[in-house]
């Protein structure tokens, strides 16, 4: 194995094996677990611009090692993978400093780290997979290291929750088994292949066998990602810490799902091969239903983390959309949407969680004059909520404006106007929210105030420094969208290699 | 020589016949003392039944191969049997009985692992467990 | 040292340990297992990596070859099981060390080991047997030496169970010795050769019939599985790890080698098929029961019922590729896996004192490694990926769609679904938070042993390329 096998590797073990130490961490050694969770942070982060600066030069990662006769485990490093890995590793630094303020003091804490760090290792690890297997082995493992984390409190409830979400996840991983089982019979082991190469060799007889696969496939991915009708697990598990919530909702549950969607539909059938099976058009179709029942549910939520988790599944499938819709500027969309999403998305939850944590703020009721009291989370909140609403110059609006466009050059006009509508339903549940936050005279008491939190700042730096942080990235990916070095400017990248001019 | 030869099928069918009784007896019997007694009734029409069955050589001497299986079946049975007995000994020291039925002591929180083999859709075996 | 004798070795010296634990009696015999254990696995380790170099490991007994003598000849598939065996075994040999004067087996110092060991010595020969008279007397060292295991705990319910484990098992035995005696109207009892004499006809029917009844009775199989559930709960915790991880799986083991060298040729497809589907209602029936059950043990036990199921299949899937890797895997991943949850459910019966569900919130805080061994050892019961259960399942799902049979791969889906069902159970209650349940600690280094053997069923995952070469060696 030459040295190009080993960054991939080494960017799946940078979590792994501070995870597996962080487990046998006894409770109370809090700077050694803070020690290994930022050091394997950091340590991610390095290979990942160091991967990032080899792809654009149009090197490639490659290890292989064979599971089985004929069955190969393959990690390769090309840009859409990076596009995901930079995300993830990103957010999971931002996340980790933000869990271990979230967490101080409450117990089991070394086993949340644990399943925290194996969390983002399968992340990185679906990012990475080379071919369907591989990815399927990471999706399986998202699964099971995230429902501790989603169980972490064990009350009722926490159980309730996990229940659901293994219900859906269980399930979603047969039926993804069942299609990946399937296509290795009908077309042998086969790697991800741009242009949907990976099939090629496949006779044109085997067409309802393909489609067949394909509702299989996406049915076993479309369960993460929320796709209606297999969200219902998302706002339920809303009982688990914020961190957990950041880390479904914007780090790794539901962009897994997504990024599998995209896989499949570019790297496995191809974008040529999926529109002459005629399956794109009914995929679209399912992600507009899924971005407009999503934001109607949002709208009749007053739980402020439930309104949120409708939320992601509406702003989810912008880019499943994005994907289904199968022209060069729509993919540029949705692909910069995974990015744009997680960013906003997480400083929203942030924000939920320091207004829970502070001032026992749970409710979008009991936000009165919420912007007087913490001035510094608000105003993060405000640029995210702006940017689902797909207001510029925040990044939202560059996801919505390459998908707007991309529905028009892709002759779909009907996308365009879902879109709008959505945008009008996001400003229709996040204005409110400002409005009284900003807007509004604080009458009544907070309802449980935490004097522990309130210091010199309005909380303690560990949870408004991600929040500032992640907003701030938010905005600055929509000012700078036109450099090279940006998510746009990325994707733009990875979409020149799907549909070479 | 002859004799043996020609008594054989005779010795096959008779044992094929303990072999089917004794079964029967092992599913039927509801003491336990009985099932183990059936139990050897049905191993020996089995040691009969192969014996009886089993090919001849030109001489008309039976085959060695199979009277060594048959013996090391024997004392095999007895080794059992022997365990068996002083297992029914435990049985009736431990549980006051010598039947396989649990139906007098089992109250609910005793033995809860029994439950689900004494619902009625549980089906199968049941011969081994007296009705 | 040559294969010869590290082939006898792996029988003699657990039969010789087994006669000093039995003489020394009560802490000492403790010794005599601890020191024969790490032999057995070192040469269950040698064999395997001559076989799987493709070596021929074989050893007529005082000189006579088949047909007249005895004749040992290890395989891949007999090599992976006396490597599982070994491991299994020597987990077991540490684990009862410390726990013996606790929880299940405090009732009999010392008395664990001699059928312990008996047991171990069977299992061995068992592997090493090519011929089918070799294989029953094989099989009834195991039986005696597992029936005497299941008596340890000493109450009325375990010798009731074992009374009934002993009569289905000789039941079985029987029903196997007279199908031993039509096979050998054939003119040998070497399997091999066995599989060119054998024609089509009425003994060969018969044959199949009565052997293949016997052992699933052994084996706990839809329909013949009652006996299983209560004979694997009460016994003792290491010995319910031995009879469910070993004993069962060594009468699959004889059941499949036989349909594969033997019956393979003489049944007819809509038999293989029936064959099939009753694997397939001891998975559904099996796995449906253990949703049902209140206590860990119970749970695991009927757990079993529902995994020897899947091997089943390899009678339809018969020389389907994969398939034969694909069973054998399970088999051994299986075996580690049960044995390392029912070690651990043991160290959660001495801790909180009670196996039943609702007692055994807040394990995951209180010996959080207990709780993991737990759920990886799950990870193969489901199926799931990275463990070695979950390269079994891929095999067999390959080897059902590419033999056009797509109904056995939707039975193994529906089976890890149903497997997800029970495992989490345990998984929730152990997460789920008491407020002040008793709970006496146990010893760090005995929670590292069910972890252990967890992990190796979850590494097997990683060696699925050396593994499936070894079983591939000899395989028909």
């Amino acid at each position: 194995m030459n040295w190009t096998g080993l960054p991939p590797v080494l960017i799946v073990l940078s979590s792994l094996l501070p995870g597996i130490a962080i487990f046998f961490l006894a409770e109370e050694r809090t700077r050694l677990r803070v020690a290994l969770n930022l050091g394997g942070a950091v340590l991610k982060m390095a290979l990942t611009i160091l991967m990032l600066w080899g792809v654009w030069r149009g090197q490639r990662f490659e290890f292989t090692f064979a599971l089985l006769p004929g069955a190969d485990f393959v990690l390769r490093i090309d840009a859409l993978a990076l596009l995901f890995v930079t995300l993830s590793s990103t957010l999971w630094l931002v996340t980790t400093v933000y869990a271990i303020g979230y967490l101080e003091d409450s117990p089991n804490r070394s086993r949340f780290f644990g399943f925290f760090s194996l969390c983002v290792t399968a992340t990185v690890g679906i990012a990475q997979a080379g071919n369907l297997l591989t990815l399927f082995l990471f999706y399986e493992l998202l699964t099971l290291s995230t429902y501790p984390l989603v169980v972490h409190r064990g009350t009722d409830a926490a159980l309730d929750a996990g229940r659901v979400y293994l219900a859906y996840a269980v399930t979603a991983g047969a039926v993804l088994l069942a299609g990946i089982a399937w296509l290795y019979a009908l077309a042998g082991p086969f790697d991800f292949a741009a242009e949907g190469g990976a099939l090629a060799h496949v006779e044109r007889e085997h067409r309802t066998a393909l489609t067949a696969i394909f509702v299989l496939l996406v049915g076993g991915f479309g369960v993460k990602a929320a796709l209606v009708p297999l969200h219902g697990w998302l706002p339920r598990a809303m009982v688990a810490p914020a961190p957990v919530s950041a880390l479904l909702h914007a780090v790794a549950v539901v962009k897994a799902g997504a990024f599998g969607i995209v896989r499949v539909v570019y790297d496995v059938y191809g974008q040529t091969l999926a529109v002459d099976l005629g399956v794109t058009t009914p995929l679209a179709a399912l992600a507009a239903a899924t971005i407009l029942y999503g934001s109607l549910q949002a709208l009749r939520q007053d739980d402020l983390k439930r309104r949120l988790a409708y939320s992601t599944v509406s702003q989810l499938s912008y880019i499943v959309l994005g994907t289904a819709l199968a022209g060069p500027v729509a993919t540029i969309g949705g692909l910069v949407h995974l990015v744009h999403q997680g960013l906003m998305k997480i400083t929203l939850f942030f924000c939920a969680g320091n207004l829970a944590e502070t001032l026992g703020v749970h409710k979008i009721s009991e936000m009165d004059g919420a912007g007087r009291r913490m001035p510094w989370t608000m105003t993060a909140f405000t640029v995210a909520a702006l940017g689902m609403m797909g207001a510029p110059p925040v990044a939202g609006f560059v996801s919505e404006w390459y998908l707007g466009v991309g529905a028009l050059a892709a002759g779909q006009g009907w996308a365009l106007a879902v879109l709008l509508v959505s945008s009008a339903l996001n400003a229709s549940y996040f204005l409110p929210i400002l409005h009284r936050a900003w807007f509004v005279e604080r009458t009544a008491p907070w309802p449980h105030e935490e004097p522990a939190r309130s210091g010199r700042l309005e909380t303690s730096l560990s949870l408004l420094g991600p929040a500032v942080l992640t907003a701030a990235l938010s905005l600055g990916a929509g000012l700078l969208a036109g450099l090279d070095g940006s998510p746009l400017g990325w994707s733009r990248f990875i979409a020149a290699q799907e549909f070479p001019l | 020589m002859d004799t043996m030869a020609d008594a054989a099928p005779i010795f096959a069918v008779a044992g094929a016949l303990i072999l089917v009784v004794g079964l029967f007896g092992v599913f039927d019997r509801p003491d336990l003392l009985g099932k183990i007694i059936a139990l050897n009734v049905a191993a020996s029409g089995a040691f009969t039944f192969l014996i009886g069955s089993a090919p001849v050589d030109e001489g008309g001497g039976p085959d060695p191969v199979l009277q060594a299986l048959v013996l090391t079946g024997i004392v095999i049975s007895i080794s059992v049997t022997a365990y068996a007995l002083s297992l029914l000994r435990r049985v009736a020291d431990e549980a006051g009985r010598t039947t396989l039925d649990d139906e007098p002591e089992a109250g609910p929180e005793e033995s809860p692992e029994e439950s689900p083999e004494e619902s009625p859709e549980d089906g199968g075996a049941e011969g081994i467990r007296d009705a | 040292m040559t294969h010869e004798a590290w082939a006898t070795v792996m029988v003699v010296l657990p039969l010789l340990a087994a006669a000093a634990a039995f003489l020394l009696g009560g802490r000492w015999a403790a010794w005599a297992g601890n020191l024969a254990a790490p032999v057995l696995v070192a040469g269950a380790a040698v064999l395997a990596l001559a076989v799987g170099r493709g070596e021929e490991v074989r050893h007529a007994l005082g000189g006579w070859g088949a047909p007249l003598g005895i004749e040992w000849r290890l395989d891949g598939a007999g090599a992976a099981m006396q490597l599982a065996t070994a491991l299994v075994g020597w987990g077991v040999a540490l684990f009862a060390t410390g726990y013996e004067p606790h929880g299940d087996l405090e009732r009999a110092p010392g008395r664990f080991w001699p059928p312990f060991l008996m047991l171990w010595a069977g299992l061995d020969a068992l592997c090493l047997s090519a011929d089918v008279f070799n294989l029953y007397v094989a099989l009834e060292l195991i039986a005696l030496a597992a029936i005497v295991l299941v008596t340890l705990e000493g109450k009325a319910a375990a010798v009731t169970a074992a009374m009934r484990y002993l009569l289905v098992a000789q039941v079985g035995a029987l029903c196997y010795f007279v199908g031993v005696g039509f096979l050998y109207g054939f003119g040998t009892l070497d399997l091999t050769q066995l599989g060119a004499a054998v024609r089509p006809g009425v003994p060969a029917t018969l044959a199949l019939a009565l052997m293949t009844v016997g052992l699933m009775a052994k084996s706990a199989l839809v329909p013949l599985h009652v006996w299983l559930p209560p004979a694997h709960s009460a016994a003792p915790s290491p010995a319910s790890a031995l009879l469910s991880g070993l004993v069962v799986a060594a009468s699959m083991l004889v059941l499949l080698r036989l349909w594969a060298a033997v019956f393979d040729a003489v049944a007819g497809e809509a038999l293989k098929q029936a064959i099939g589907a009753l694997g397939v209602a001891s998975v559904l029936w099996g796995s449906l029961l253990a949703l049902r059950q209140e206590r860990l043990k119970p749970l695991l036990a009927y757990s079993t019922v529902a995994q020897v199921g899947y091997l089943l299949l390899l009678v339809p899937l018969g020389g389907a590729a994969g398939a034969w890797p694909g069973g054998f895997l399970l088999l051994i991943a299986h075996a580690l896996a049960k044995a390392a949850m029912f070690l651990a459910a043991g160290l959660i019966l001495e801790a909180l004192g009670d196996d039943r569900l609702p007692s055994i919130h807040g394990a995951a805080r209180h010996m959080p490694m207990t709780v993991f061994a737990l759920g990886i050892g799950g990870l193969t019961l489901m199926g799931l990926p990275p463990s070695g259960g979950f390269l079994a399942k891929w095999l067999l799902l390959g080897a059902a769609l590419e033999s056009g049979q797509w109904w056995w791969a939707l039975a193994l889906l529906a089976g890890g679904l149903l497997a997800a069902g029970y495992v989490f159970t345990i998984l929730a209650h152990a997460f789920k938070e008491a407020s002040d349940a008793p709970f006496t600690p146990v010893r760090p280094w005995m929670e590292g042993i069910p972890l252990g053997l967890a992990v190796v069923s979850l590494l097997m995952g990683l060696a699925g390329a050396p593994l499936t070469a070894l079983l591939e060696a000899g395989a028909p």
